[in-house]
């Protein structure tokens, strides 16, 4: 299978300019910015059905066409690098080992936005990949490629790369542009949208590492082949970093519409040690958790995992053995829900908190029956029902597992079963 | 006749008192003997206090709204010390604590109206008093630690 | 122009205003949507998500409080999903919230104790344990208990949309999340205006003056206005066992809406202090002692009656307070010119404002002016924010919602307006230079090198006011005498078939303006004057010690008697032969006339005790005691026909219109024709005088300067002494 995305992460000092430039950079920009109109690239990648990879899903050419193009305010593109979905380590590779194509990446969607300045909101705790970026940024910037009269075409665009503070919730993107503007990281009411209203009252686009990465690519070889790649609805491939009980764990570069028992035993050499599948988390924390059954048969795209009740979500795999502790597990989630809910509303804030304290009474042995549907209800009464989709997450992450592993569940109910777990 | 039916009445009343001279006499003699009091009896109140000795009462004039007579006056403050130092259960606590046994009609509502369980109705019913103002009891007459139970009353086991 | 679709709610057809939210639209329809964190006029937040509605094709349940009314929505407020929903939230929020409504100081008001019995489960289902936080003081007026905190984040939004201080915000993330002041250790300094705790839901924010002191079920509440500034803002004065316990917002009717200042809100126990003066006082050998009334009015009729006839009528000198109300000022002029026969006949005040009505030629702007539509507004001195607080947030949201221009020319900085506004700094005192430059195109070089603006500037300014349809010009106390005149004629010289132009004098008292109406316009005696050609002074509580400074001490001490109506002995008494116990806004019934010339009610909130008296029957008895029975009828209300019968501007108004509408704006007369020349010549005159070298203020007036001050009502307030660091009120030391 052709690597497109990661064709370059195995490449030595891909992240330097000039190995960069070798292995095709930057054709892609010079082609937009000679050849194309702004309404072009959009169409192309409308064309090319890509699909956010942060998680939501959105289709990155519809994104882009909703910014307005009559607002005299400026307009900002905006990279979300604050990978903090547990499970996932993606975008962390693409800055690390081919952080121009990143560039070159924002640097498309600028000019079919019609932004002159973007934003690269990373996480806090990649200040390594910050000061990286930065360097890159700067070498891109002497080489004439980031900055005013880009490639001689007199297109301005610059970039800024701004550390988040480690919280988890400034990967929404709302609360993320809260926090670019300095404010506290709280997730805004929608609509109005970031295309309309966002970074400083102005149209903003919003748009994930890989999600940006892939943009290049679809510029040489044309939306309609990276629509093939993939299926009907979703576009080209994914980079799915799989995790857990598998022998070989790491970023592959799969097509989307690729069958999830594949990437677990042919990519990921299949479980550690000989053991059984007991589940697998598709999408990250935030989606719900599957069953062995149900992963045999579940295929890696947004409709089927849809439809099997989880999602795709940033394409975090994380896969789990036989003798994993699935009530553990989903307390280890949903104390981080608990710990990076922003607090605003008060089904996430309050739910959270409720939960976590059951499954400590849980864990410590004082269970009942009773706890059990509680912590169903809780889920069902947080879902749907917040103010941005992290207490959708952790209401995913609880409601799904007490259903579908009861009896790990169960165990805890007794005195017994507690201490035999310790 | 009329003579006879006189003395007939006579001889019948007599049978009736002569009938009850053996049985047990019902008339307390008060305040030489005890009265005899049921655990239930809504007397004079008392405002109880915990197993520190800090009064229980917080203050929260639900008794004096649930009174229908309009006899309790309260006026709560505030003391901010820590639980040790300080006078109630809570920071919150009535300063001022009084009823009117003018009014009260001992209907035992504040009773029931208490969150704290800071007023319950005592066994005490001597109320009289010479002058009207002597009827407004204080909190300091009314809490439990300043109250003596009569020699008077016995409650009923 | 609103554009009115259909919408479908529980099956039934409404029509509604496209765009309005559509909490407020089932508000106004009378379908009830319980909510928390929607709040009339601030920005919606969503975060207690009570108002879920399910509105059709949408997956999720929608917050209503959020959700735009959009042509052919059909919406179900009312199922077994939604109240299970709502249930649901209940659960959340009662979950760390401590039961213990007894204890809480909301409890009887508290929205979450109305929800809960609405909405909440029989019994909880949080069985596990609770986080407590300390309750602790975020000023000396505000207590926070955070573990009662829901985060509605009503608080937050309140001040930083109506009152600007940015004074609250949110420390901790989650479940820790905890509402918390502006200062380093978590508490506040801001203005302590209150309208937090006013907000409030539950019993998080509770008012120092008030905590503990009452339930709302033993406190009668009197709808009155306020005894502070001339904004005239309503507010319930609560009331148990004769006692002032608190003052609230009227709810939303008033024209100050439901916010209140520092003032307003914490400053009305001066009417309970022991301090007030119970019973007349007559001095006797250098000491004031309690005498009967009888003894008292004897007294002052006689001493009246003996230096009329020695030295003329002429020779006594009334003073009325601008605190008055409408009838009692009628009441004294009456007094003072038929019973004494005295042109003598004054109030004391701040500030002269008599130029500005003796020339006004555009109607005053009310607060509602203010707000209603998109306006430019042009402050010319004054401090809106410490003098005329309402005013203040009456700026903020015509900036806020209608987007209107605020222009401000000031000699200083001010704190706590809009960010959007135009700043215009001018040099101090050059406030008559900058009315020229308004009035007077010619003359701009002058006045840019007067007013340190250039005129570039001033061309800007006059510009932008060509560019209005609607100005309201707001002109504070920096502004005087010709340029007061000049600001007066800004009418007659802006006003145009499409710019109504109209004026907002930032008067300091709550009745300044009615003293005016009611004839209360004489000179002010100097005090070189009392003991020369004034012999007695007749004080209807003034304290011209306080307002004019010791110059007054001296010439007190000259008059050879002196009568004061007062609530307290101020230093004025101390020099007082006669000290009459008056009665105080909230013990009697009456009206006030705000800075925008409307009549509002005073109401009698509670009994005033002792012997005290309202101060029209004290004069109606003094007159008396002279031989002369006024025209004056036995209410206040009465009082009020006579009034309107020959007051000006004060035709047919009665107690039945002010109650049905709440202020009722009286009817100026407008100066039609303003002969420009002699105005210009006395404008000209007054800035040739000004003081062309005085430095530029650049540091903005501190956070307290007018709201901070003492005064003779307000230091008898114990919270605000306390607060304040005021010293025990010296009538204190005297007794």
């Amino acid at each position: 299978m052709e690597r497109i995305i990661s064709a370059r992460f195995d490449i030595p000092n891909a992240d330097q300019l000039d190995v960069y430039l070798e292995h095709g950079g930057y054709r892609a920009l010079k082609k937009v910015l000679t050849e194309m109109t702004p309404e072009q690239v959009i169409e192309e990648v409308k064309k090319s059905a890509l699909r956010g990879c942060g998680g939501a899903g959105f289709p990155t050419g519809m994104k882009w066409g909703f910014v307005p193009k009559d607002s005299p305010k400026p307009k900002y593109l905006v990279c979300n690098a604050d990978e903090s979905e547990p499970g996932t380590f993606k975008d962390r590779q693409i800055m690390e080992k081919d952080p121009h194509g990143l560039i070159e990446g924002i640097l498309i969607g600028a000019y079919a936005i019609g932004a002159h300045l973007a934003f690269i909101y990373i996480r806090g705790e990649y200040w390594y990949l910050k000061e990286k970026l930065e360097r890159v940024i700067d070498e891109a910037r002497q080489g004439g490629y980031v900055g005013r009269n880009i490639l001689g075409t007199g297109f301005d665009c610059d970039i800024i790369v701004h550390p988040g503070a480690g919280a988890y919730i400034c990967g929404e993107e709302t609360a993320l542009l809260e926090s670019l503007e300095g404010k506290r990281g709280y997730p805004r009411l929608k609509p109005p949208f970031p295309a309309s209203v966002g970074l400083y009252g102005c149209p903003t686009v919003i748009n994930n590492v890989e999600t940006l990465a892939w943009v290049p690519h679809i510029i040489l070889r044309g939306g309609e082949w990276f629509h093939r790649l993939g299926t009907e609805k979703s576009g080209g491939h994914r980079l799915y970093s799989l995790s857990g009980h598998v022998v070989r764990p790491g970023v592959y570069e799969r097509p989307l519409g690729y069958p999830l028992k594949r990437l677990i035993y042919e990519d990921g050499g299949g479980i550690r040690d000989g053991k059984r599948l007991k589940a697998v988390v598709p999408g990250g924390a935030s989606s719900p958790i599957l069953t062995a059954e149900e992963a045999e048969s579940a295929t890696l795209d947004y409709e089927p995992l849809a439809a099997l009740g989880t999602m795709m979500g940033s394409g975090a795999v994380i896969v789990m053995d036989e003798d994993t502790d699935i009530v553990r597990t989903t307390y280890s989630f949903i104390k981080f829900f608990a710990h990076e809910s922003c607090g605003w509303c008060v089904p996430c804030r309050e739910g959270t908190r409720w939960m976590v304290k059951i499954f400590e009474r849980l864990l410590r042995g004082g269970g009942t029956e009773r706890d059990l549907e509680m912590l169903v209800t809780l889920s069902d009464n947080m879902f749907g029902r917040t103010h941005c989709p992290l207490g959708d997450a952790a209401a995913w992450a609880v409601g799904p597992a007490v259903k579908k592993f009861r009896a790990d569940f169960e165990r805890y109910l007794t005195r017994r079963g507690a201490v035999a777990a310790d | 006749m009329a003579v006879l039916n006189v003395i007939k009445a006579i001889a019948k009343g007599l049978a009736l008192t002569a009938k009850h001279i053996p049985q047990n006499r019902i008339t307390i003699q008060y305040p030489d003997e005890p009265v005899l009091i049921e655990r239930r009896f809504r007397g004079l109140h008392i405002l109880n206090l915990d197993e520190n000795g800090k009064e229980k009462c917080v203050g929260c004039y639900l008794c004096a709204i649930a009174c229908p007579a309009d006899a309790i006056y309260i006026e709560a403050a505030e003391d901010p010390r820590p639980y040790e130092e300080r006078i109630g259960v809570d920071r919150r606590y009535a300063k001022v604590y009084n009823i009117d046994y003018g009014k009260c009609i001992f209907c035992g509502y504040c009773e029931e109206a208490c969150p704290e369980d800071a007023i319950t109705m005592g066994p005490d019913f001597e109320l009289a008093w010479e002058r009207r103002e002597d009827m407004i009891l204080t909190k300091d007459q009314l809490l439990a630690s300043n109250r003596k139970i009569s020699p008077r009353l016995k409650l009923i086991p | 122009m609103t554009e009115w679709v259909k919408i479908t709610i529980d099956g039934k057809s409404y029509s509604a205003p496209r765009g309005r939210y559509l909490l407020e639209v089932c508000e106004e329809l009378g379908i009830y949507v319980p909510n928390f964190c929607y709040y009339y006029k601030l920005p919606p937040q969503a975060a207690c998500r009570m108002c879920l509605v399910r509105i059709e094709n949408i997956r999720k349940l929608q917050t209503a409080c959020t959700v735009r009314v959009q042509d052919g929505m059909v919406v179900t407020t009312n199922s077994d999903e939604i109240i299970g929903a709502r249930q649901g939230m209940v659960d959340f929020i009662l979950a760390n919230h401590p039961l213990d409504c007894p204890m809480c100081d909301k409890g009887g008001e508290c929205e979450l104790q109305y929800m809960s019995l609405t909405y909440g489960n029989l019994f909880g289902r949080y069985m596990e344990t609770k986080e407590h936080r300390d309750e602790y003081q975020l000023s000396p007026f505000i207590w926070l208990d955070p573990q009662r905190c829901i985060l509605c984040y009503r608080c937050i939004r309140v001040c930083d949309e109506w009152v600007g201080d940015h004074a609250l915000g949110v420390l901790g993330r989650g479940a820790h999340s905890e509402i918390i002041g502006n200062k380093r250790d978590g508490t506040l300094e801001c203005e302590n205006c209150g309208n937090c705790v006013e907000v409030c839901p539950v019993g998080a924010l509770t008012s120092a003056n008030f905590r503990f002191r009452a339930r709302p079920w033993d406190i009668e509440d009197t709808i009155t206005t306020c005894t502070y500034c001339a904004d005239g803002c309503q507010l319930k004065l609560s009331v148990r066992d004769g006692k002032v316990v608190r003052a609230w917002a009227k709810d939303m009717t008033g024209i100050n809406m439901e916010f209140l200042c520092l003032k307003g809100r914490y400053g009305n126990e001066f009417v309970n202090s022991p301090d007030r003066v119970h019973a007349p006082l007559i001095r006797r050998q250098g000491r004031l002692e309690q005498a009967s009334w009888d003894e008292a009015i004897g007294l002052v009729a006689s001493r009246l009656k003996e230096i009329t006839a020695t030295h003329g009528a002429e020779s006594i000198a009334c003073l009325g307070s601008p605190r008055l109300t409408n009838e009692v000022l009628y009441v004294l002029n009456k007094f003072a010119r038929d019973v004494i026969g005295t042109p003598w006949i004054s109030h004391i005040a701040e500030h002269d404002w008599r130029p500005l009505f003796n020339m006004l030629t555009a109607p005053l702007a009310t607060q509602n002016d203010i707000r209603s539509g998109k306006k430019t507004l042009l402050l010319i001195g004054g401090n809106p924010p410490e003098y005329n607080p309402l005013t203040a947030y009456s700026l903020r949201y015509a900036v806020r919602e209608n987007g209107s221009r605020l222009i401000i020319v000031n000699a200083r900085p001010l704190l706590r307006l809009p960010e959007e506004s135009e700043f215009f700094h001018i040099r101090p005192g050059s406030e008559p230079a900058l009315l020229l430059a308004l009035l007077d195109e010619s003359q701009l070089n002058l006045v840019a090198e007067i007013t340190n603006l250039s005129v570039e500037r001033l061309g800007a300014l006059r510009r932008a006011l060509e560019e209005s349809e609607d100005l309201v010009v707001l002109i504070g106390p920096e502004v005087s005498g010709a340029a007061l005149e000049a600001a007066g004629a800004l009418g007659a010289r802006w006003a145009t078939e499409r710019r109504r132009v109209r004026l907002l004098p930032l008067m300091r008292f709550n009745n300044s303006l009615g003293a005016l109406d009611m004839g209360l316009t004489g000179d002010l005696p100097a005090p070189e004057d009392i003991g020369a050609h004034i012999k007695a002074l007749y004080l209807v509580g003034v304290d011209p010690i306080r307002t004019y400074g010791d110059r007054w001490r001296e010439a007190l001490a000259r008059a050879e008697f002196v009568v004061v109506h007062e609530l307290f002995t101020t230093e004025t008494a101390e020099y007082a032969h006669v000290v009459l116990p008056a009665m105080s806004f909230a013990e009697i019934d009456g009206t006030f006339t705000n800075n925008a010339g409307q009549v509002q009610r005073v109401r009698r909130a509670l009994e005033s005790g002792g012997e005290r008296r309202p101060d029209w029957v004290i004069l109606r008895l003094v007159a008396k005691g002279m031989g002369v029975e006024m025209d004056v009828r036995g209410s206040a209300m009465a009082m009020l026909k006579d009034l309107a019968e020959r007051v000006p501007g004060y035709e047919g108004i009665t107690y039945e219109q002010i109650d049905a509408e709440g202020a009722v704006q009286t009817h100026r007369a407008l100066v039609k024709e303003v002969s420009w020349n002699d105005l210009l010549d006395r404008l000209n005159a007054q800035v040739a005088a000004l003081d062309r070298n005085r430095d530029m203020l650049t540091e903005p007036p501190a956070l307290g300067t007018g709201l901070f001050e003492r005064g003779t009502l307000i230091e008898h307030v114990p919270l605000m002494a306390q607060a304040f660091g005021w010293d025990g009120s010296r009538s204190r030391d005297d007794r």
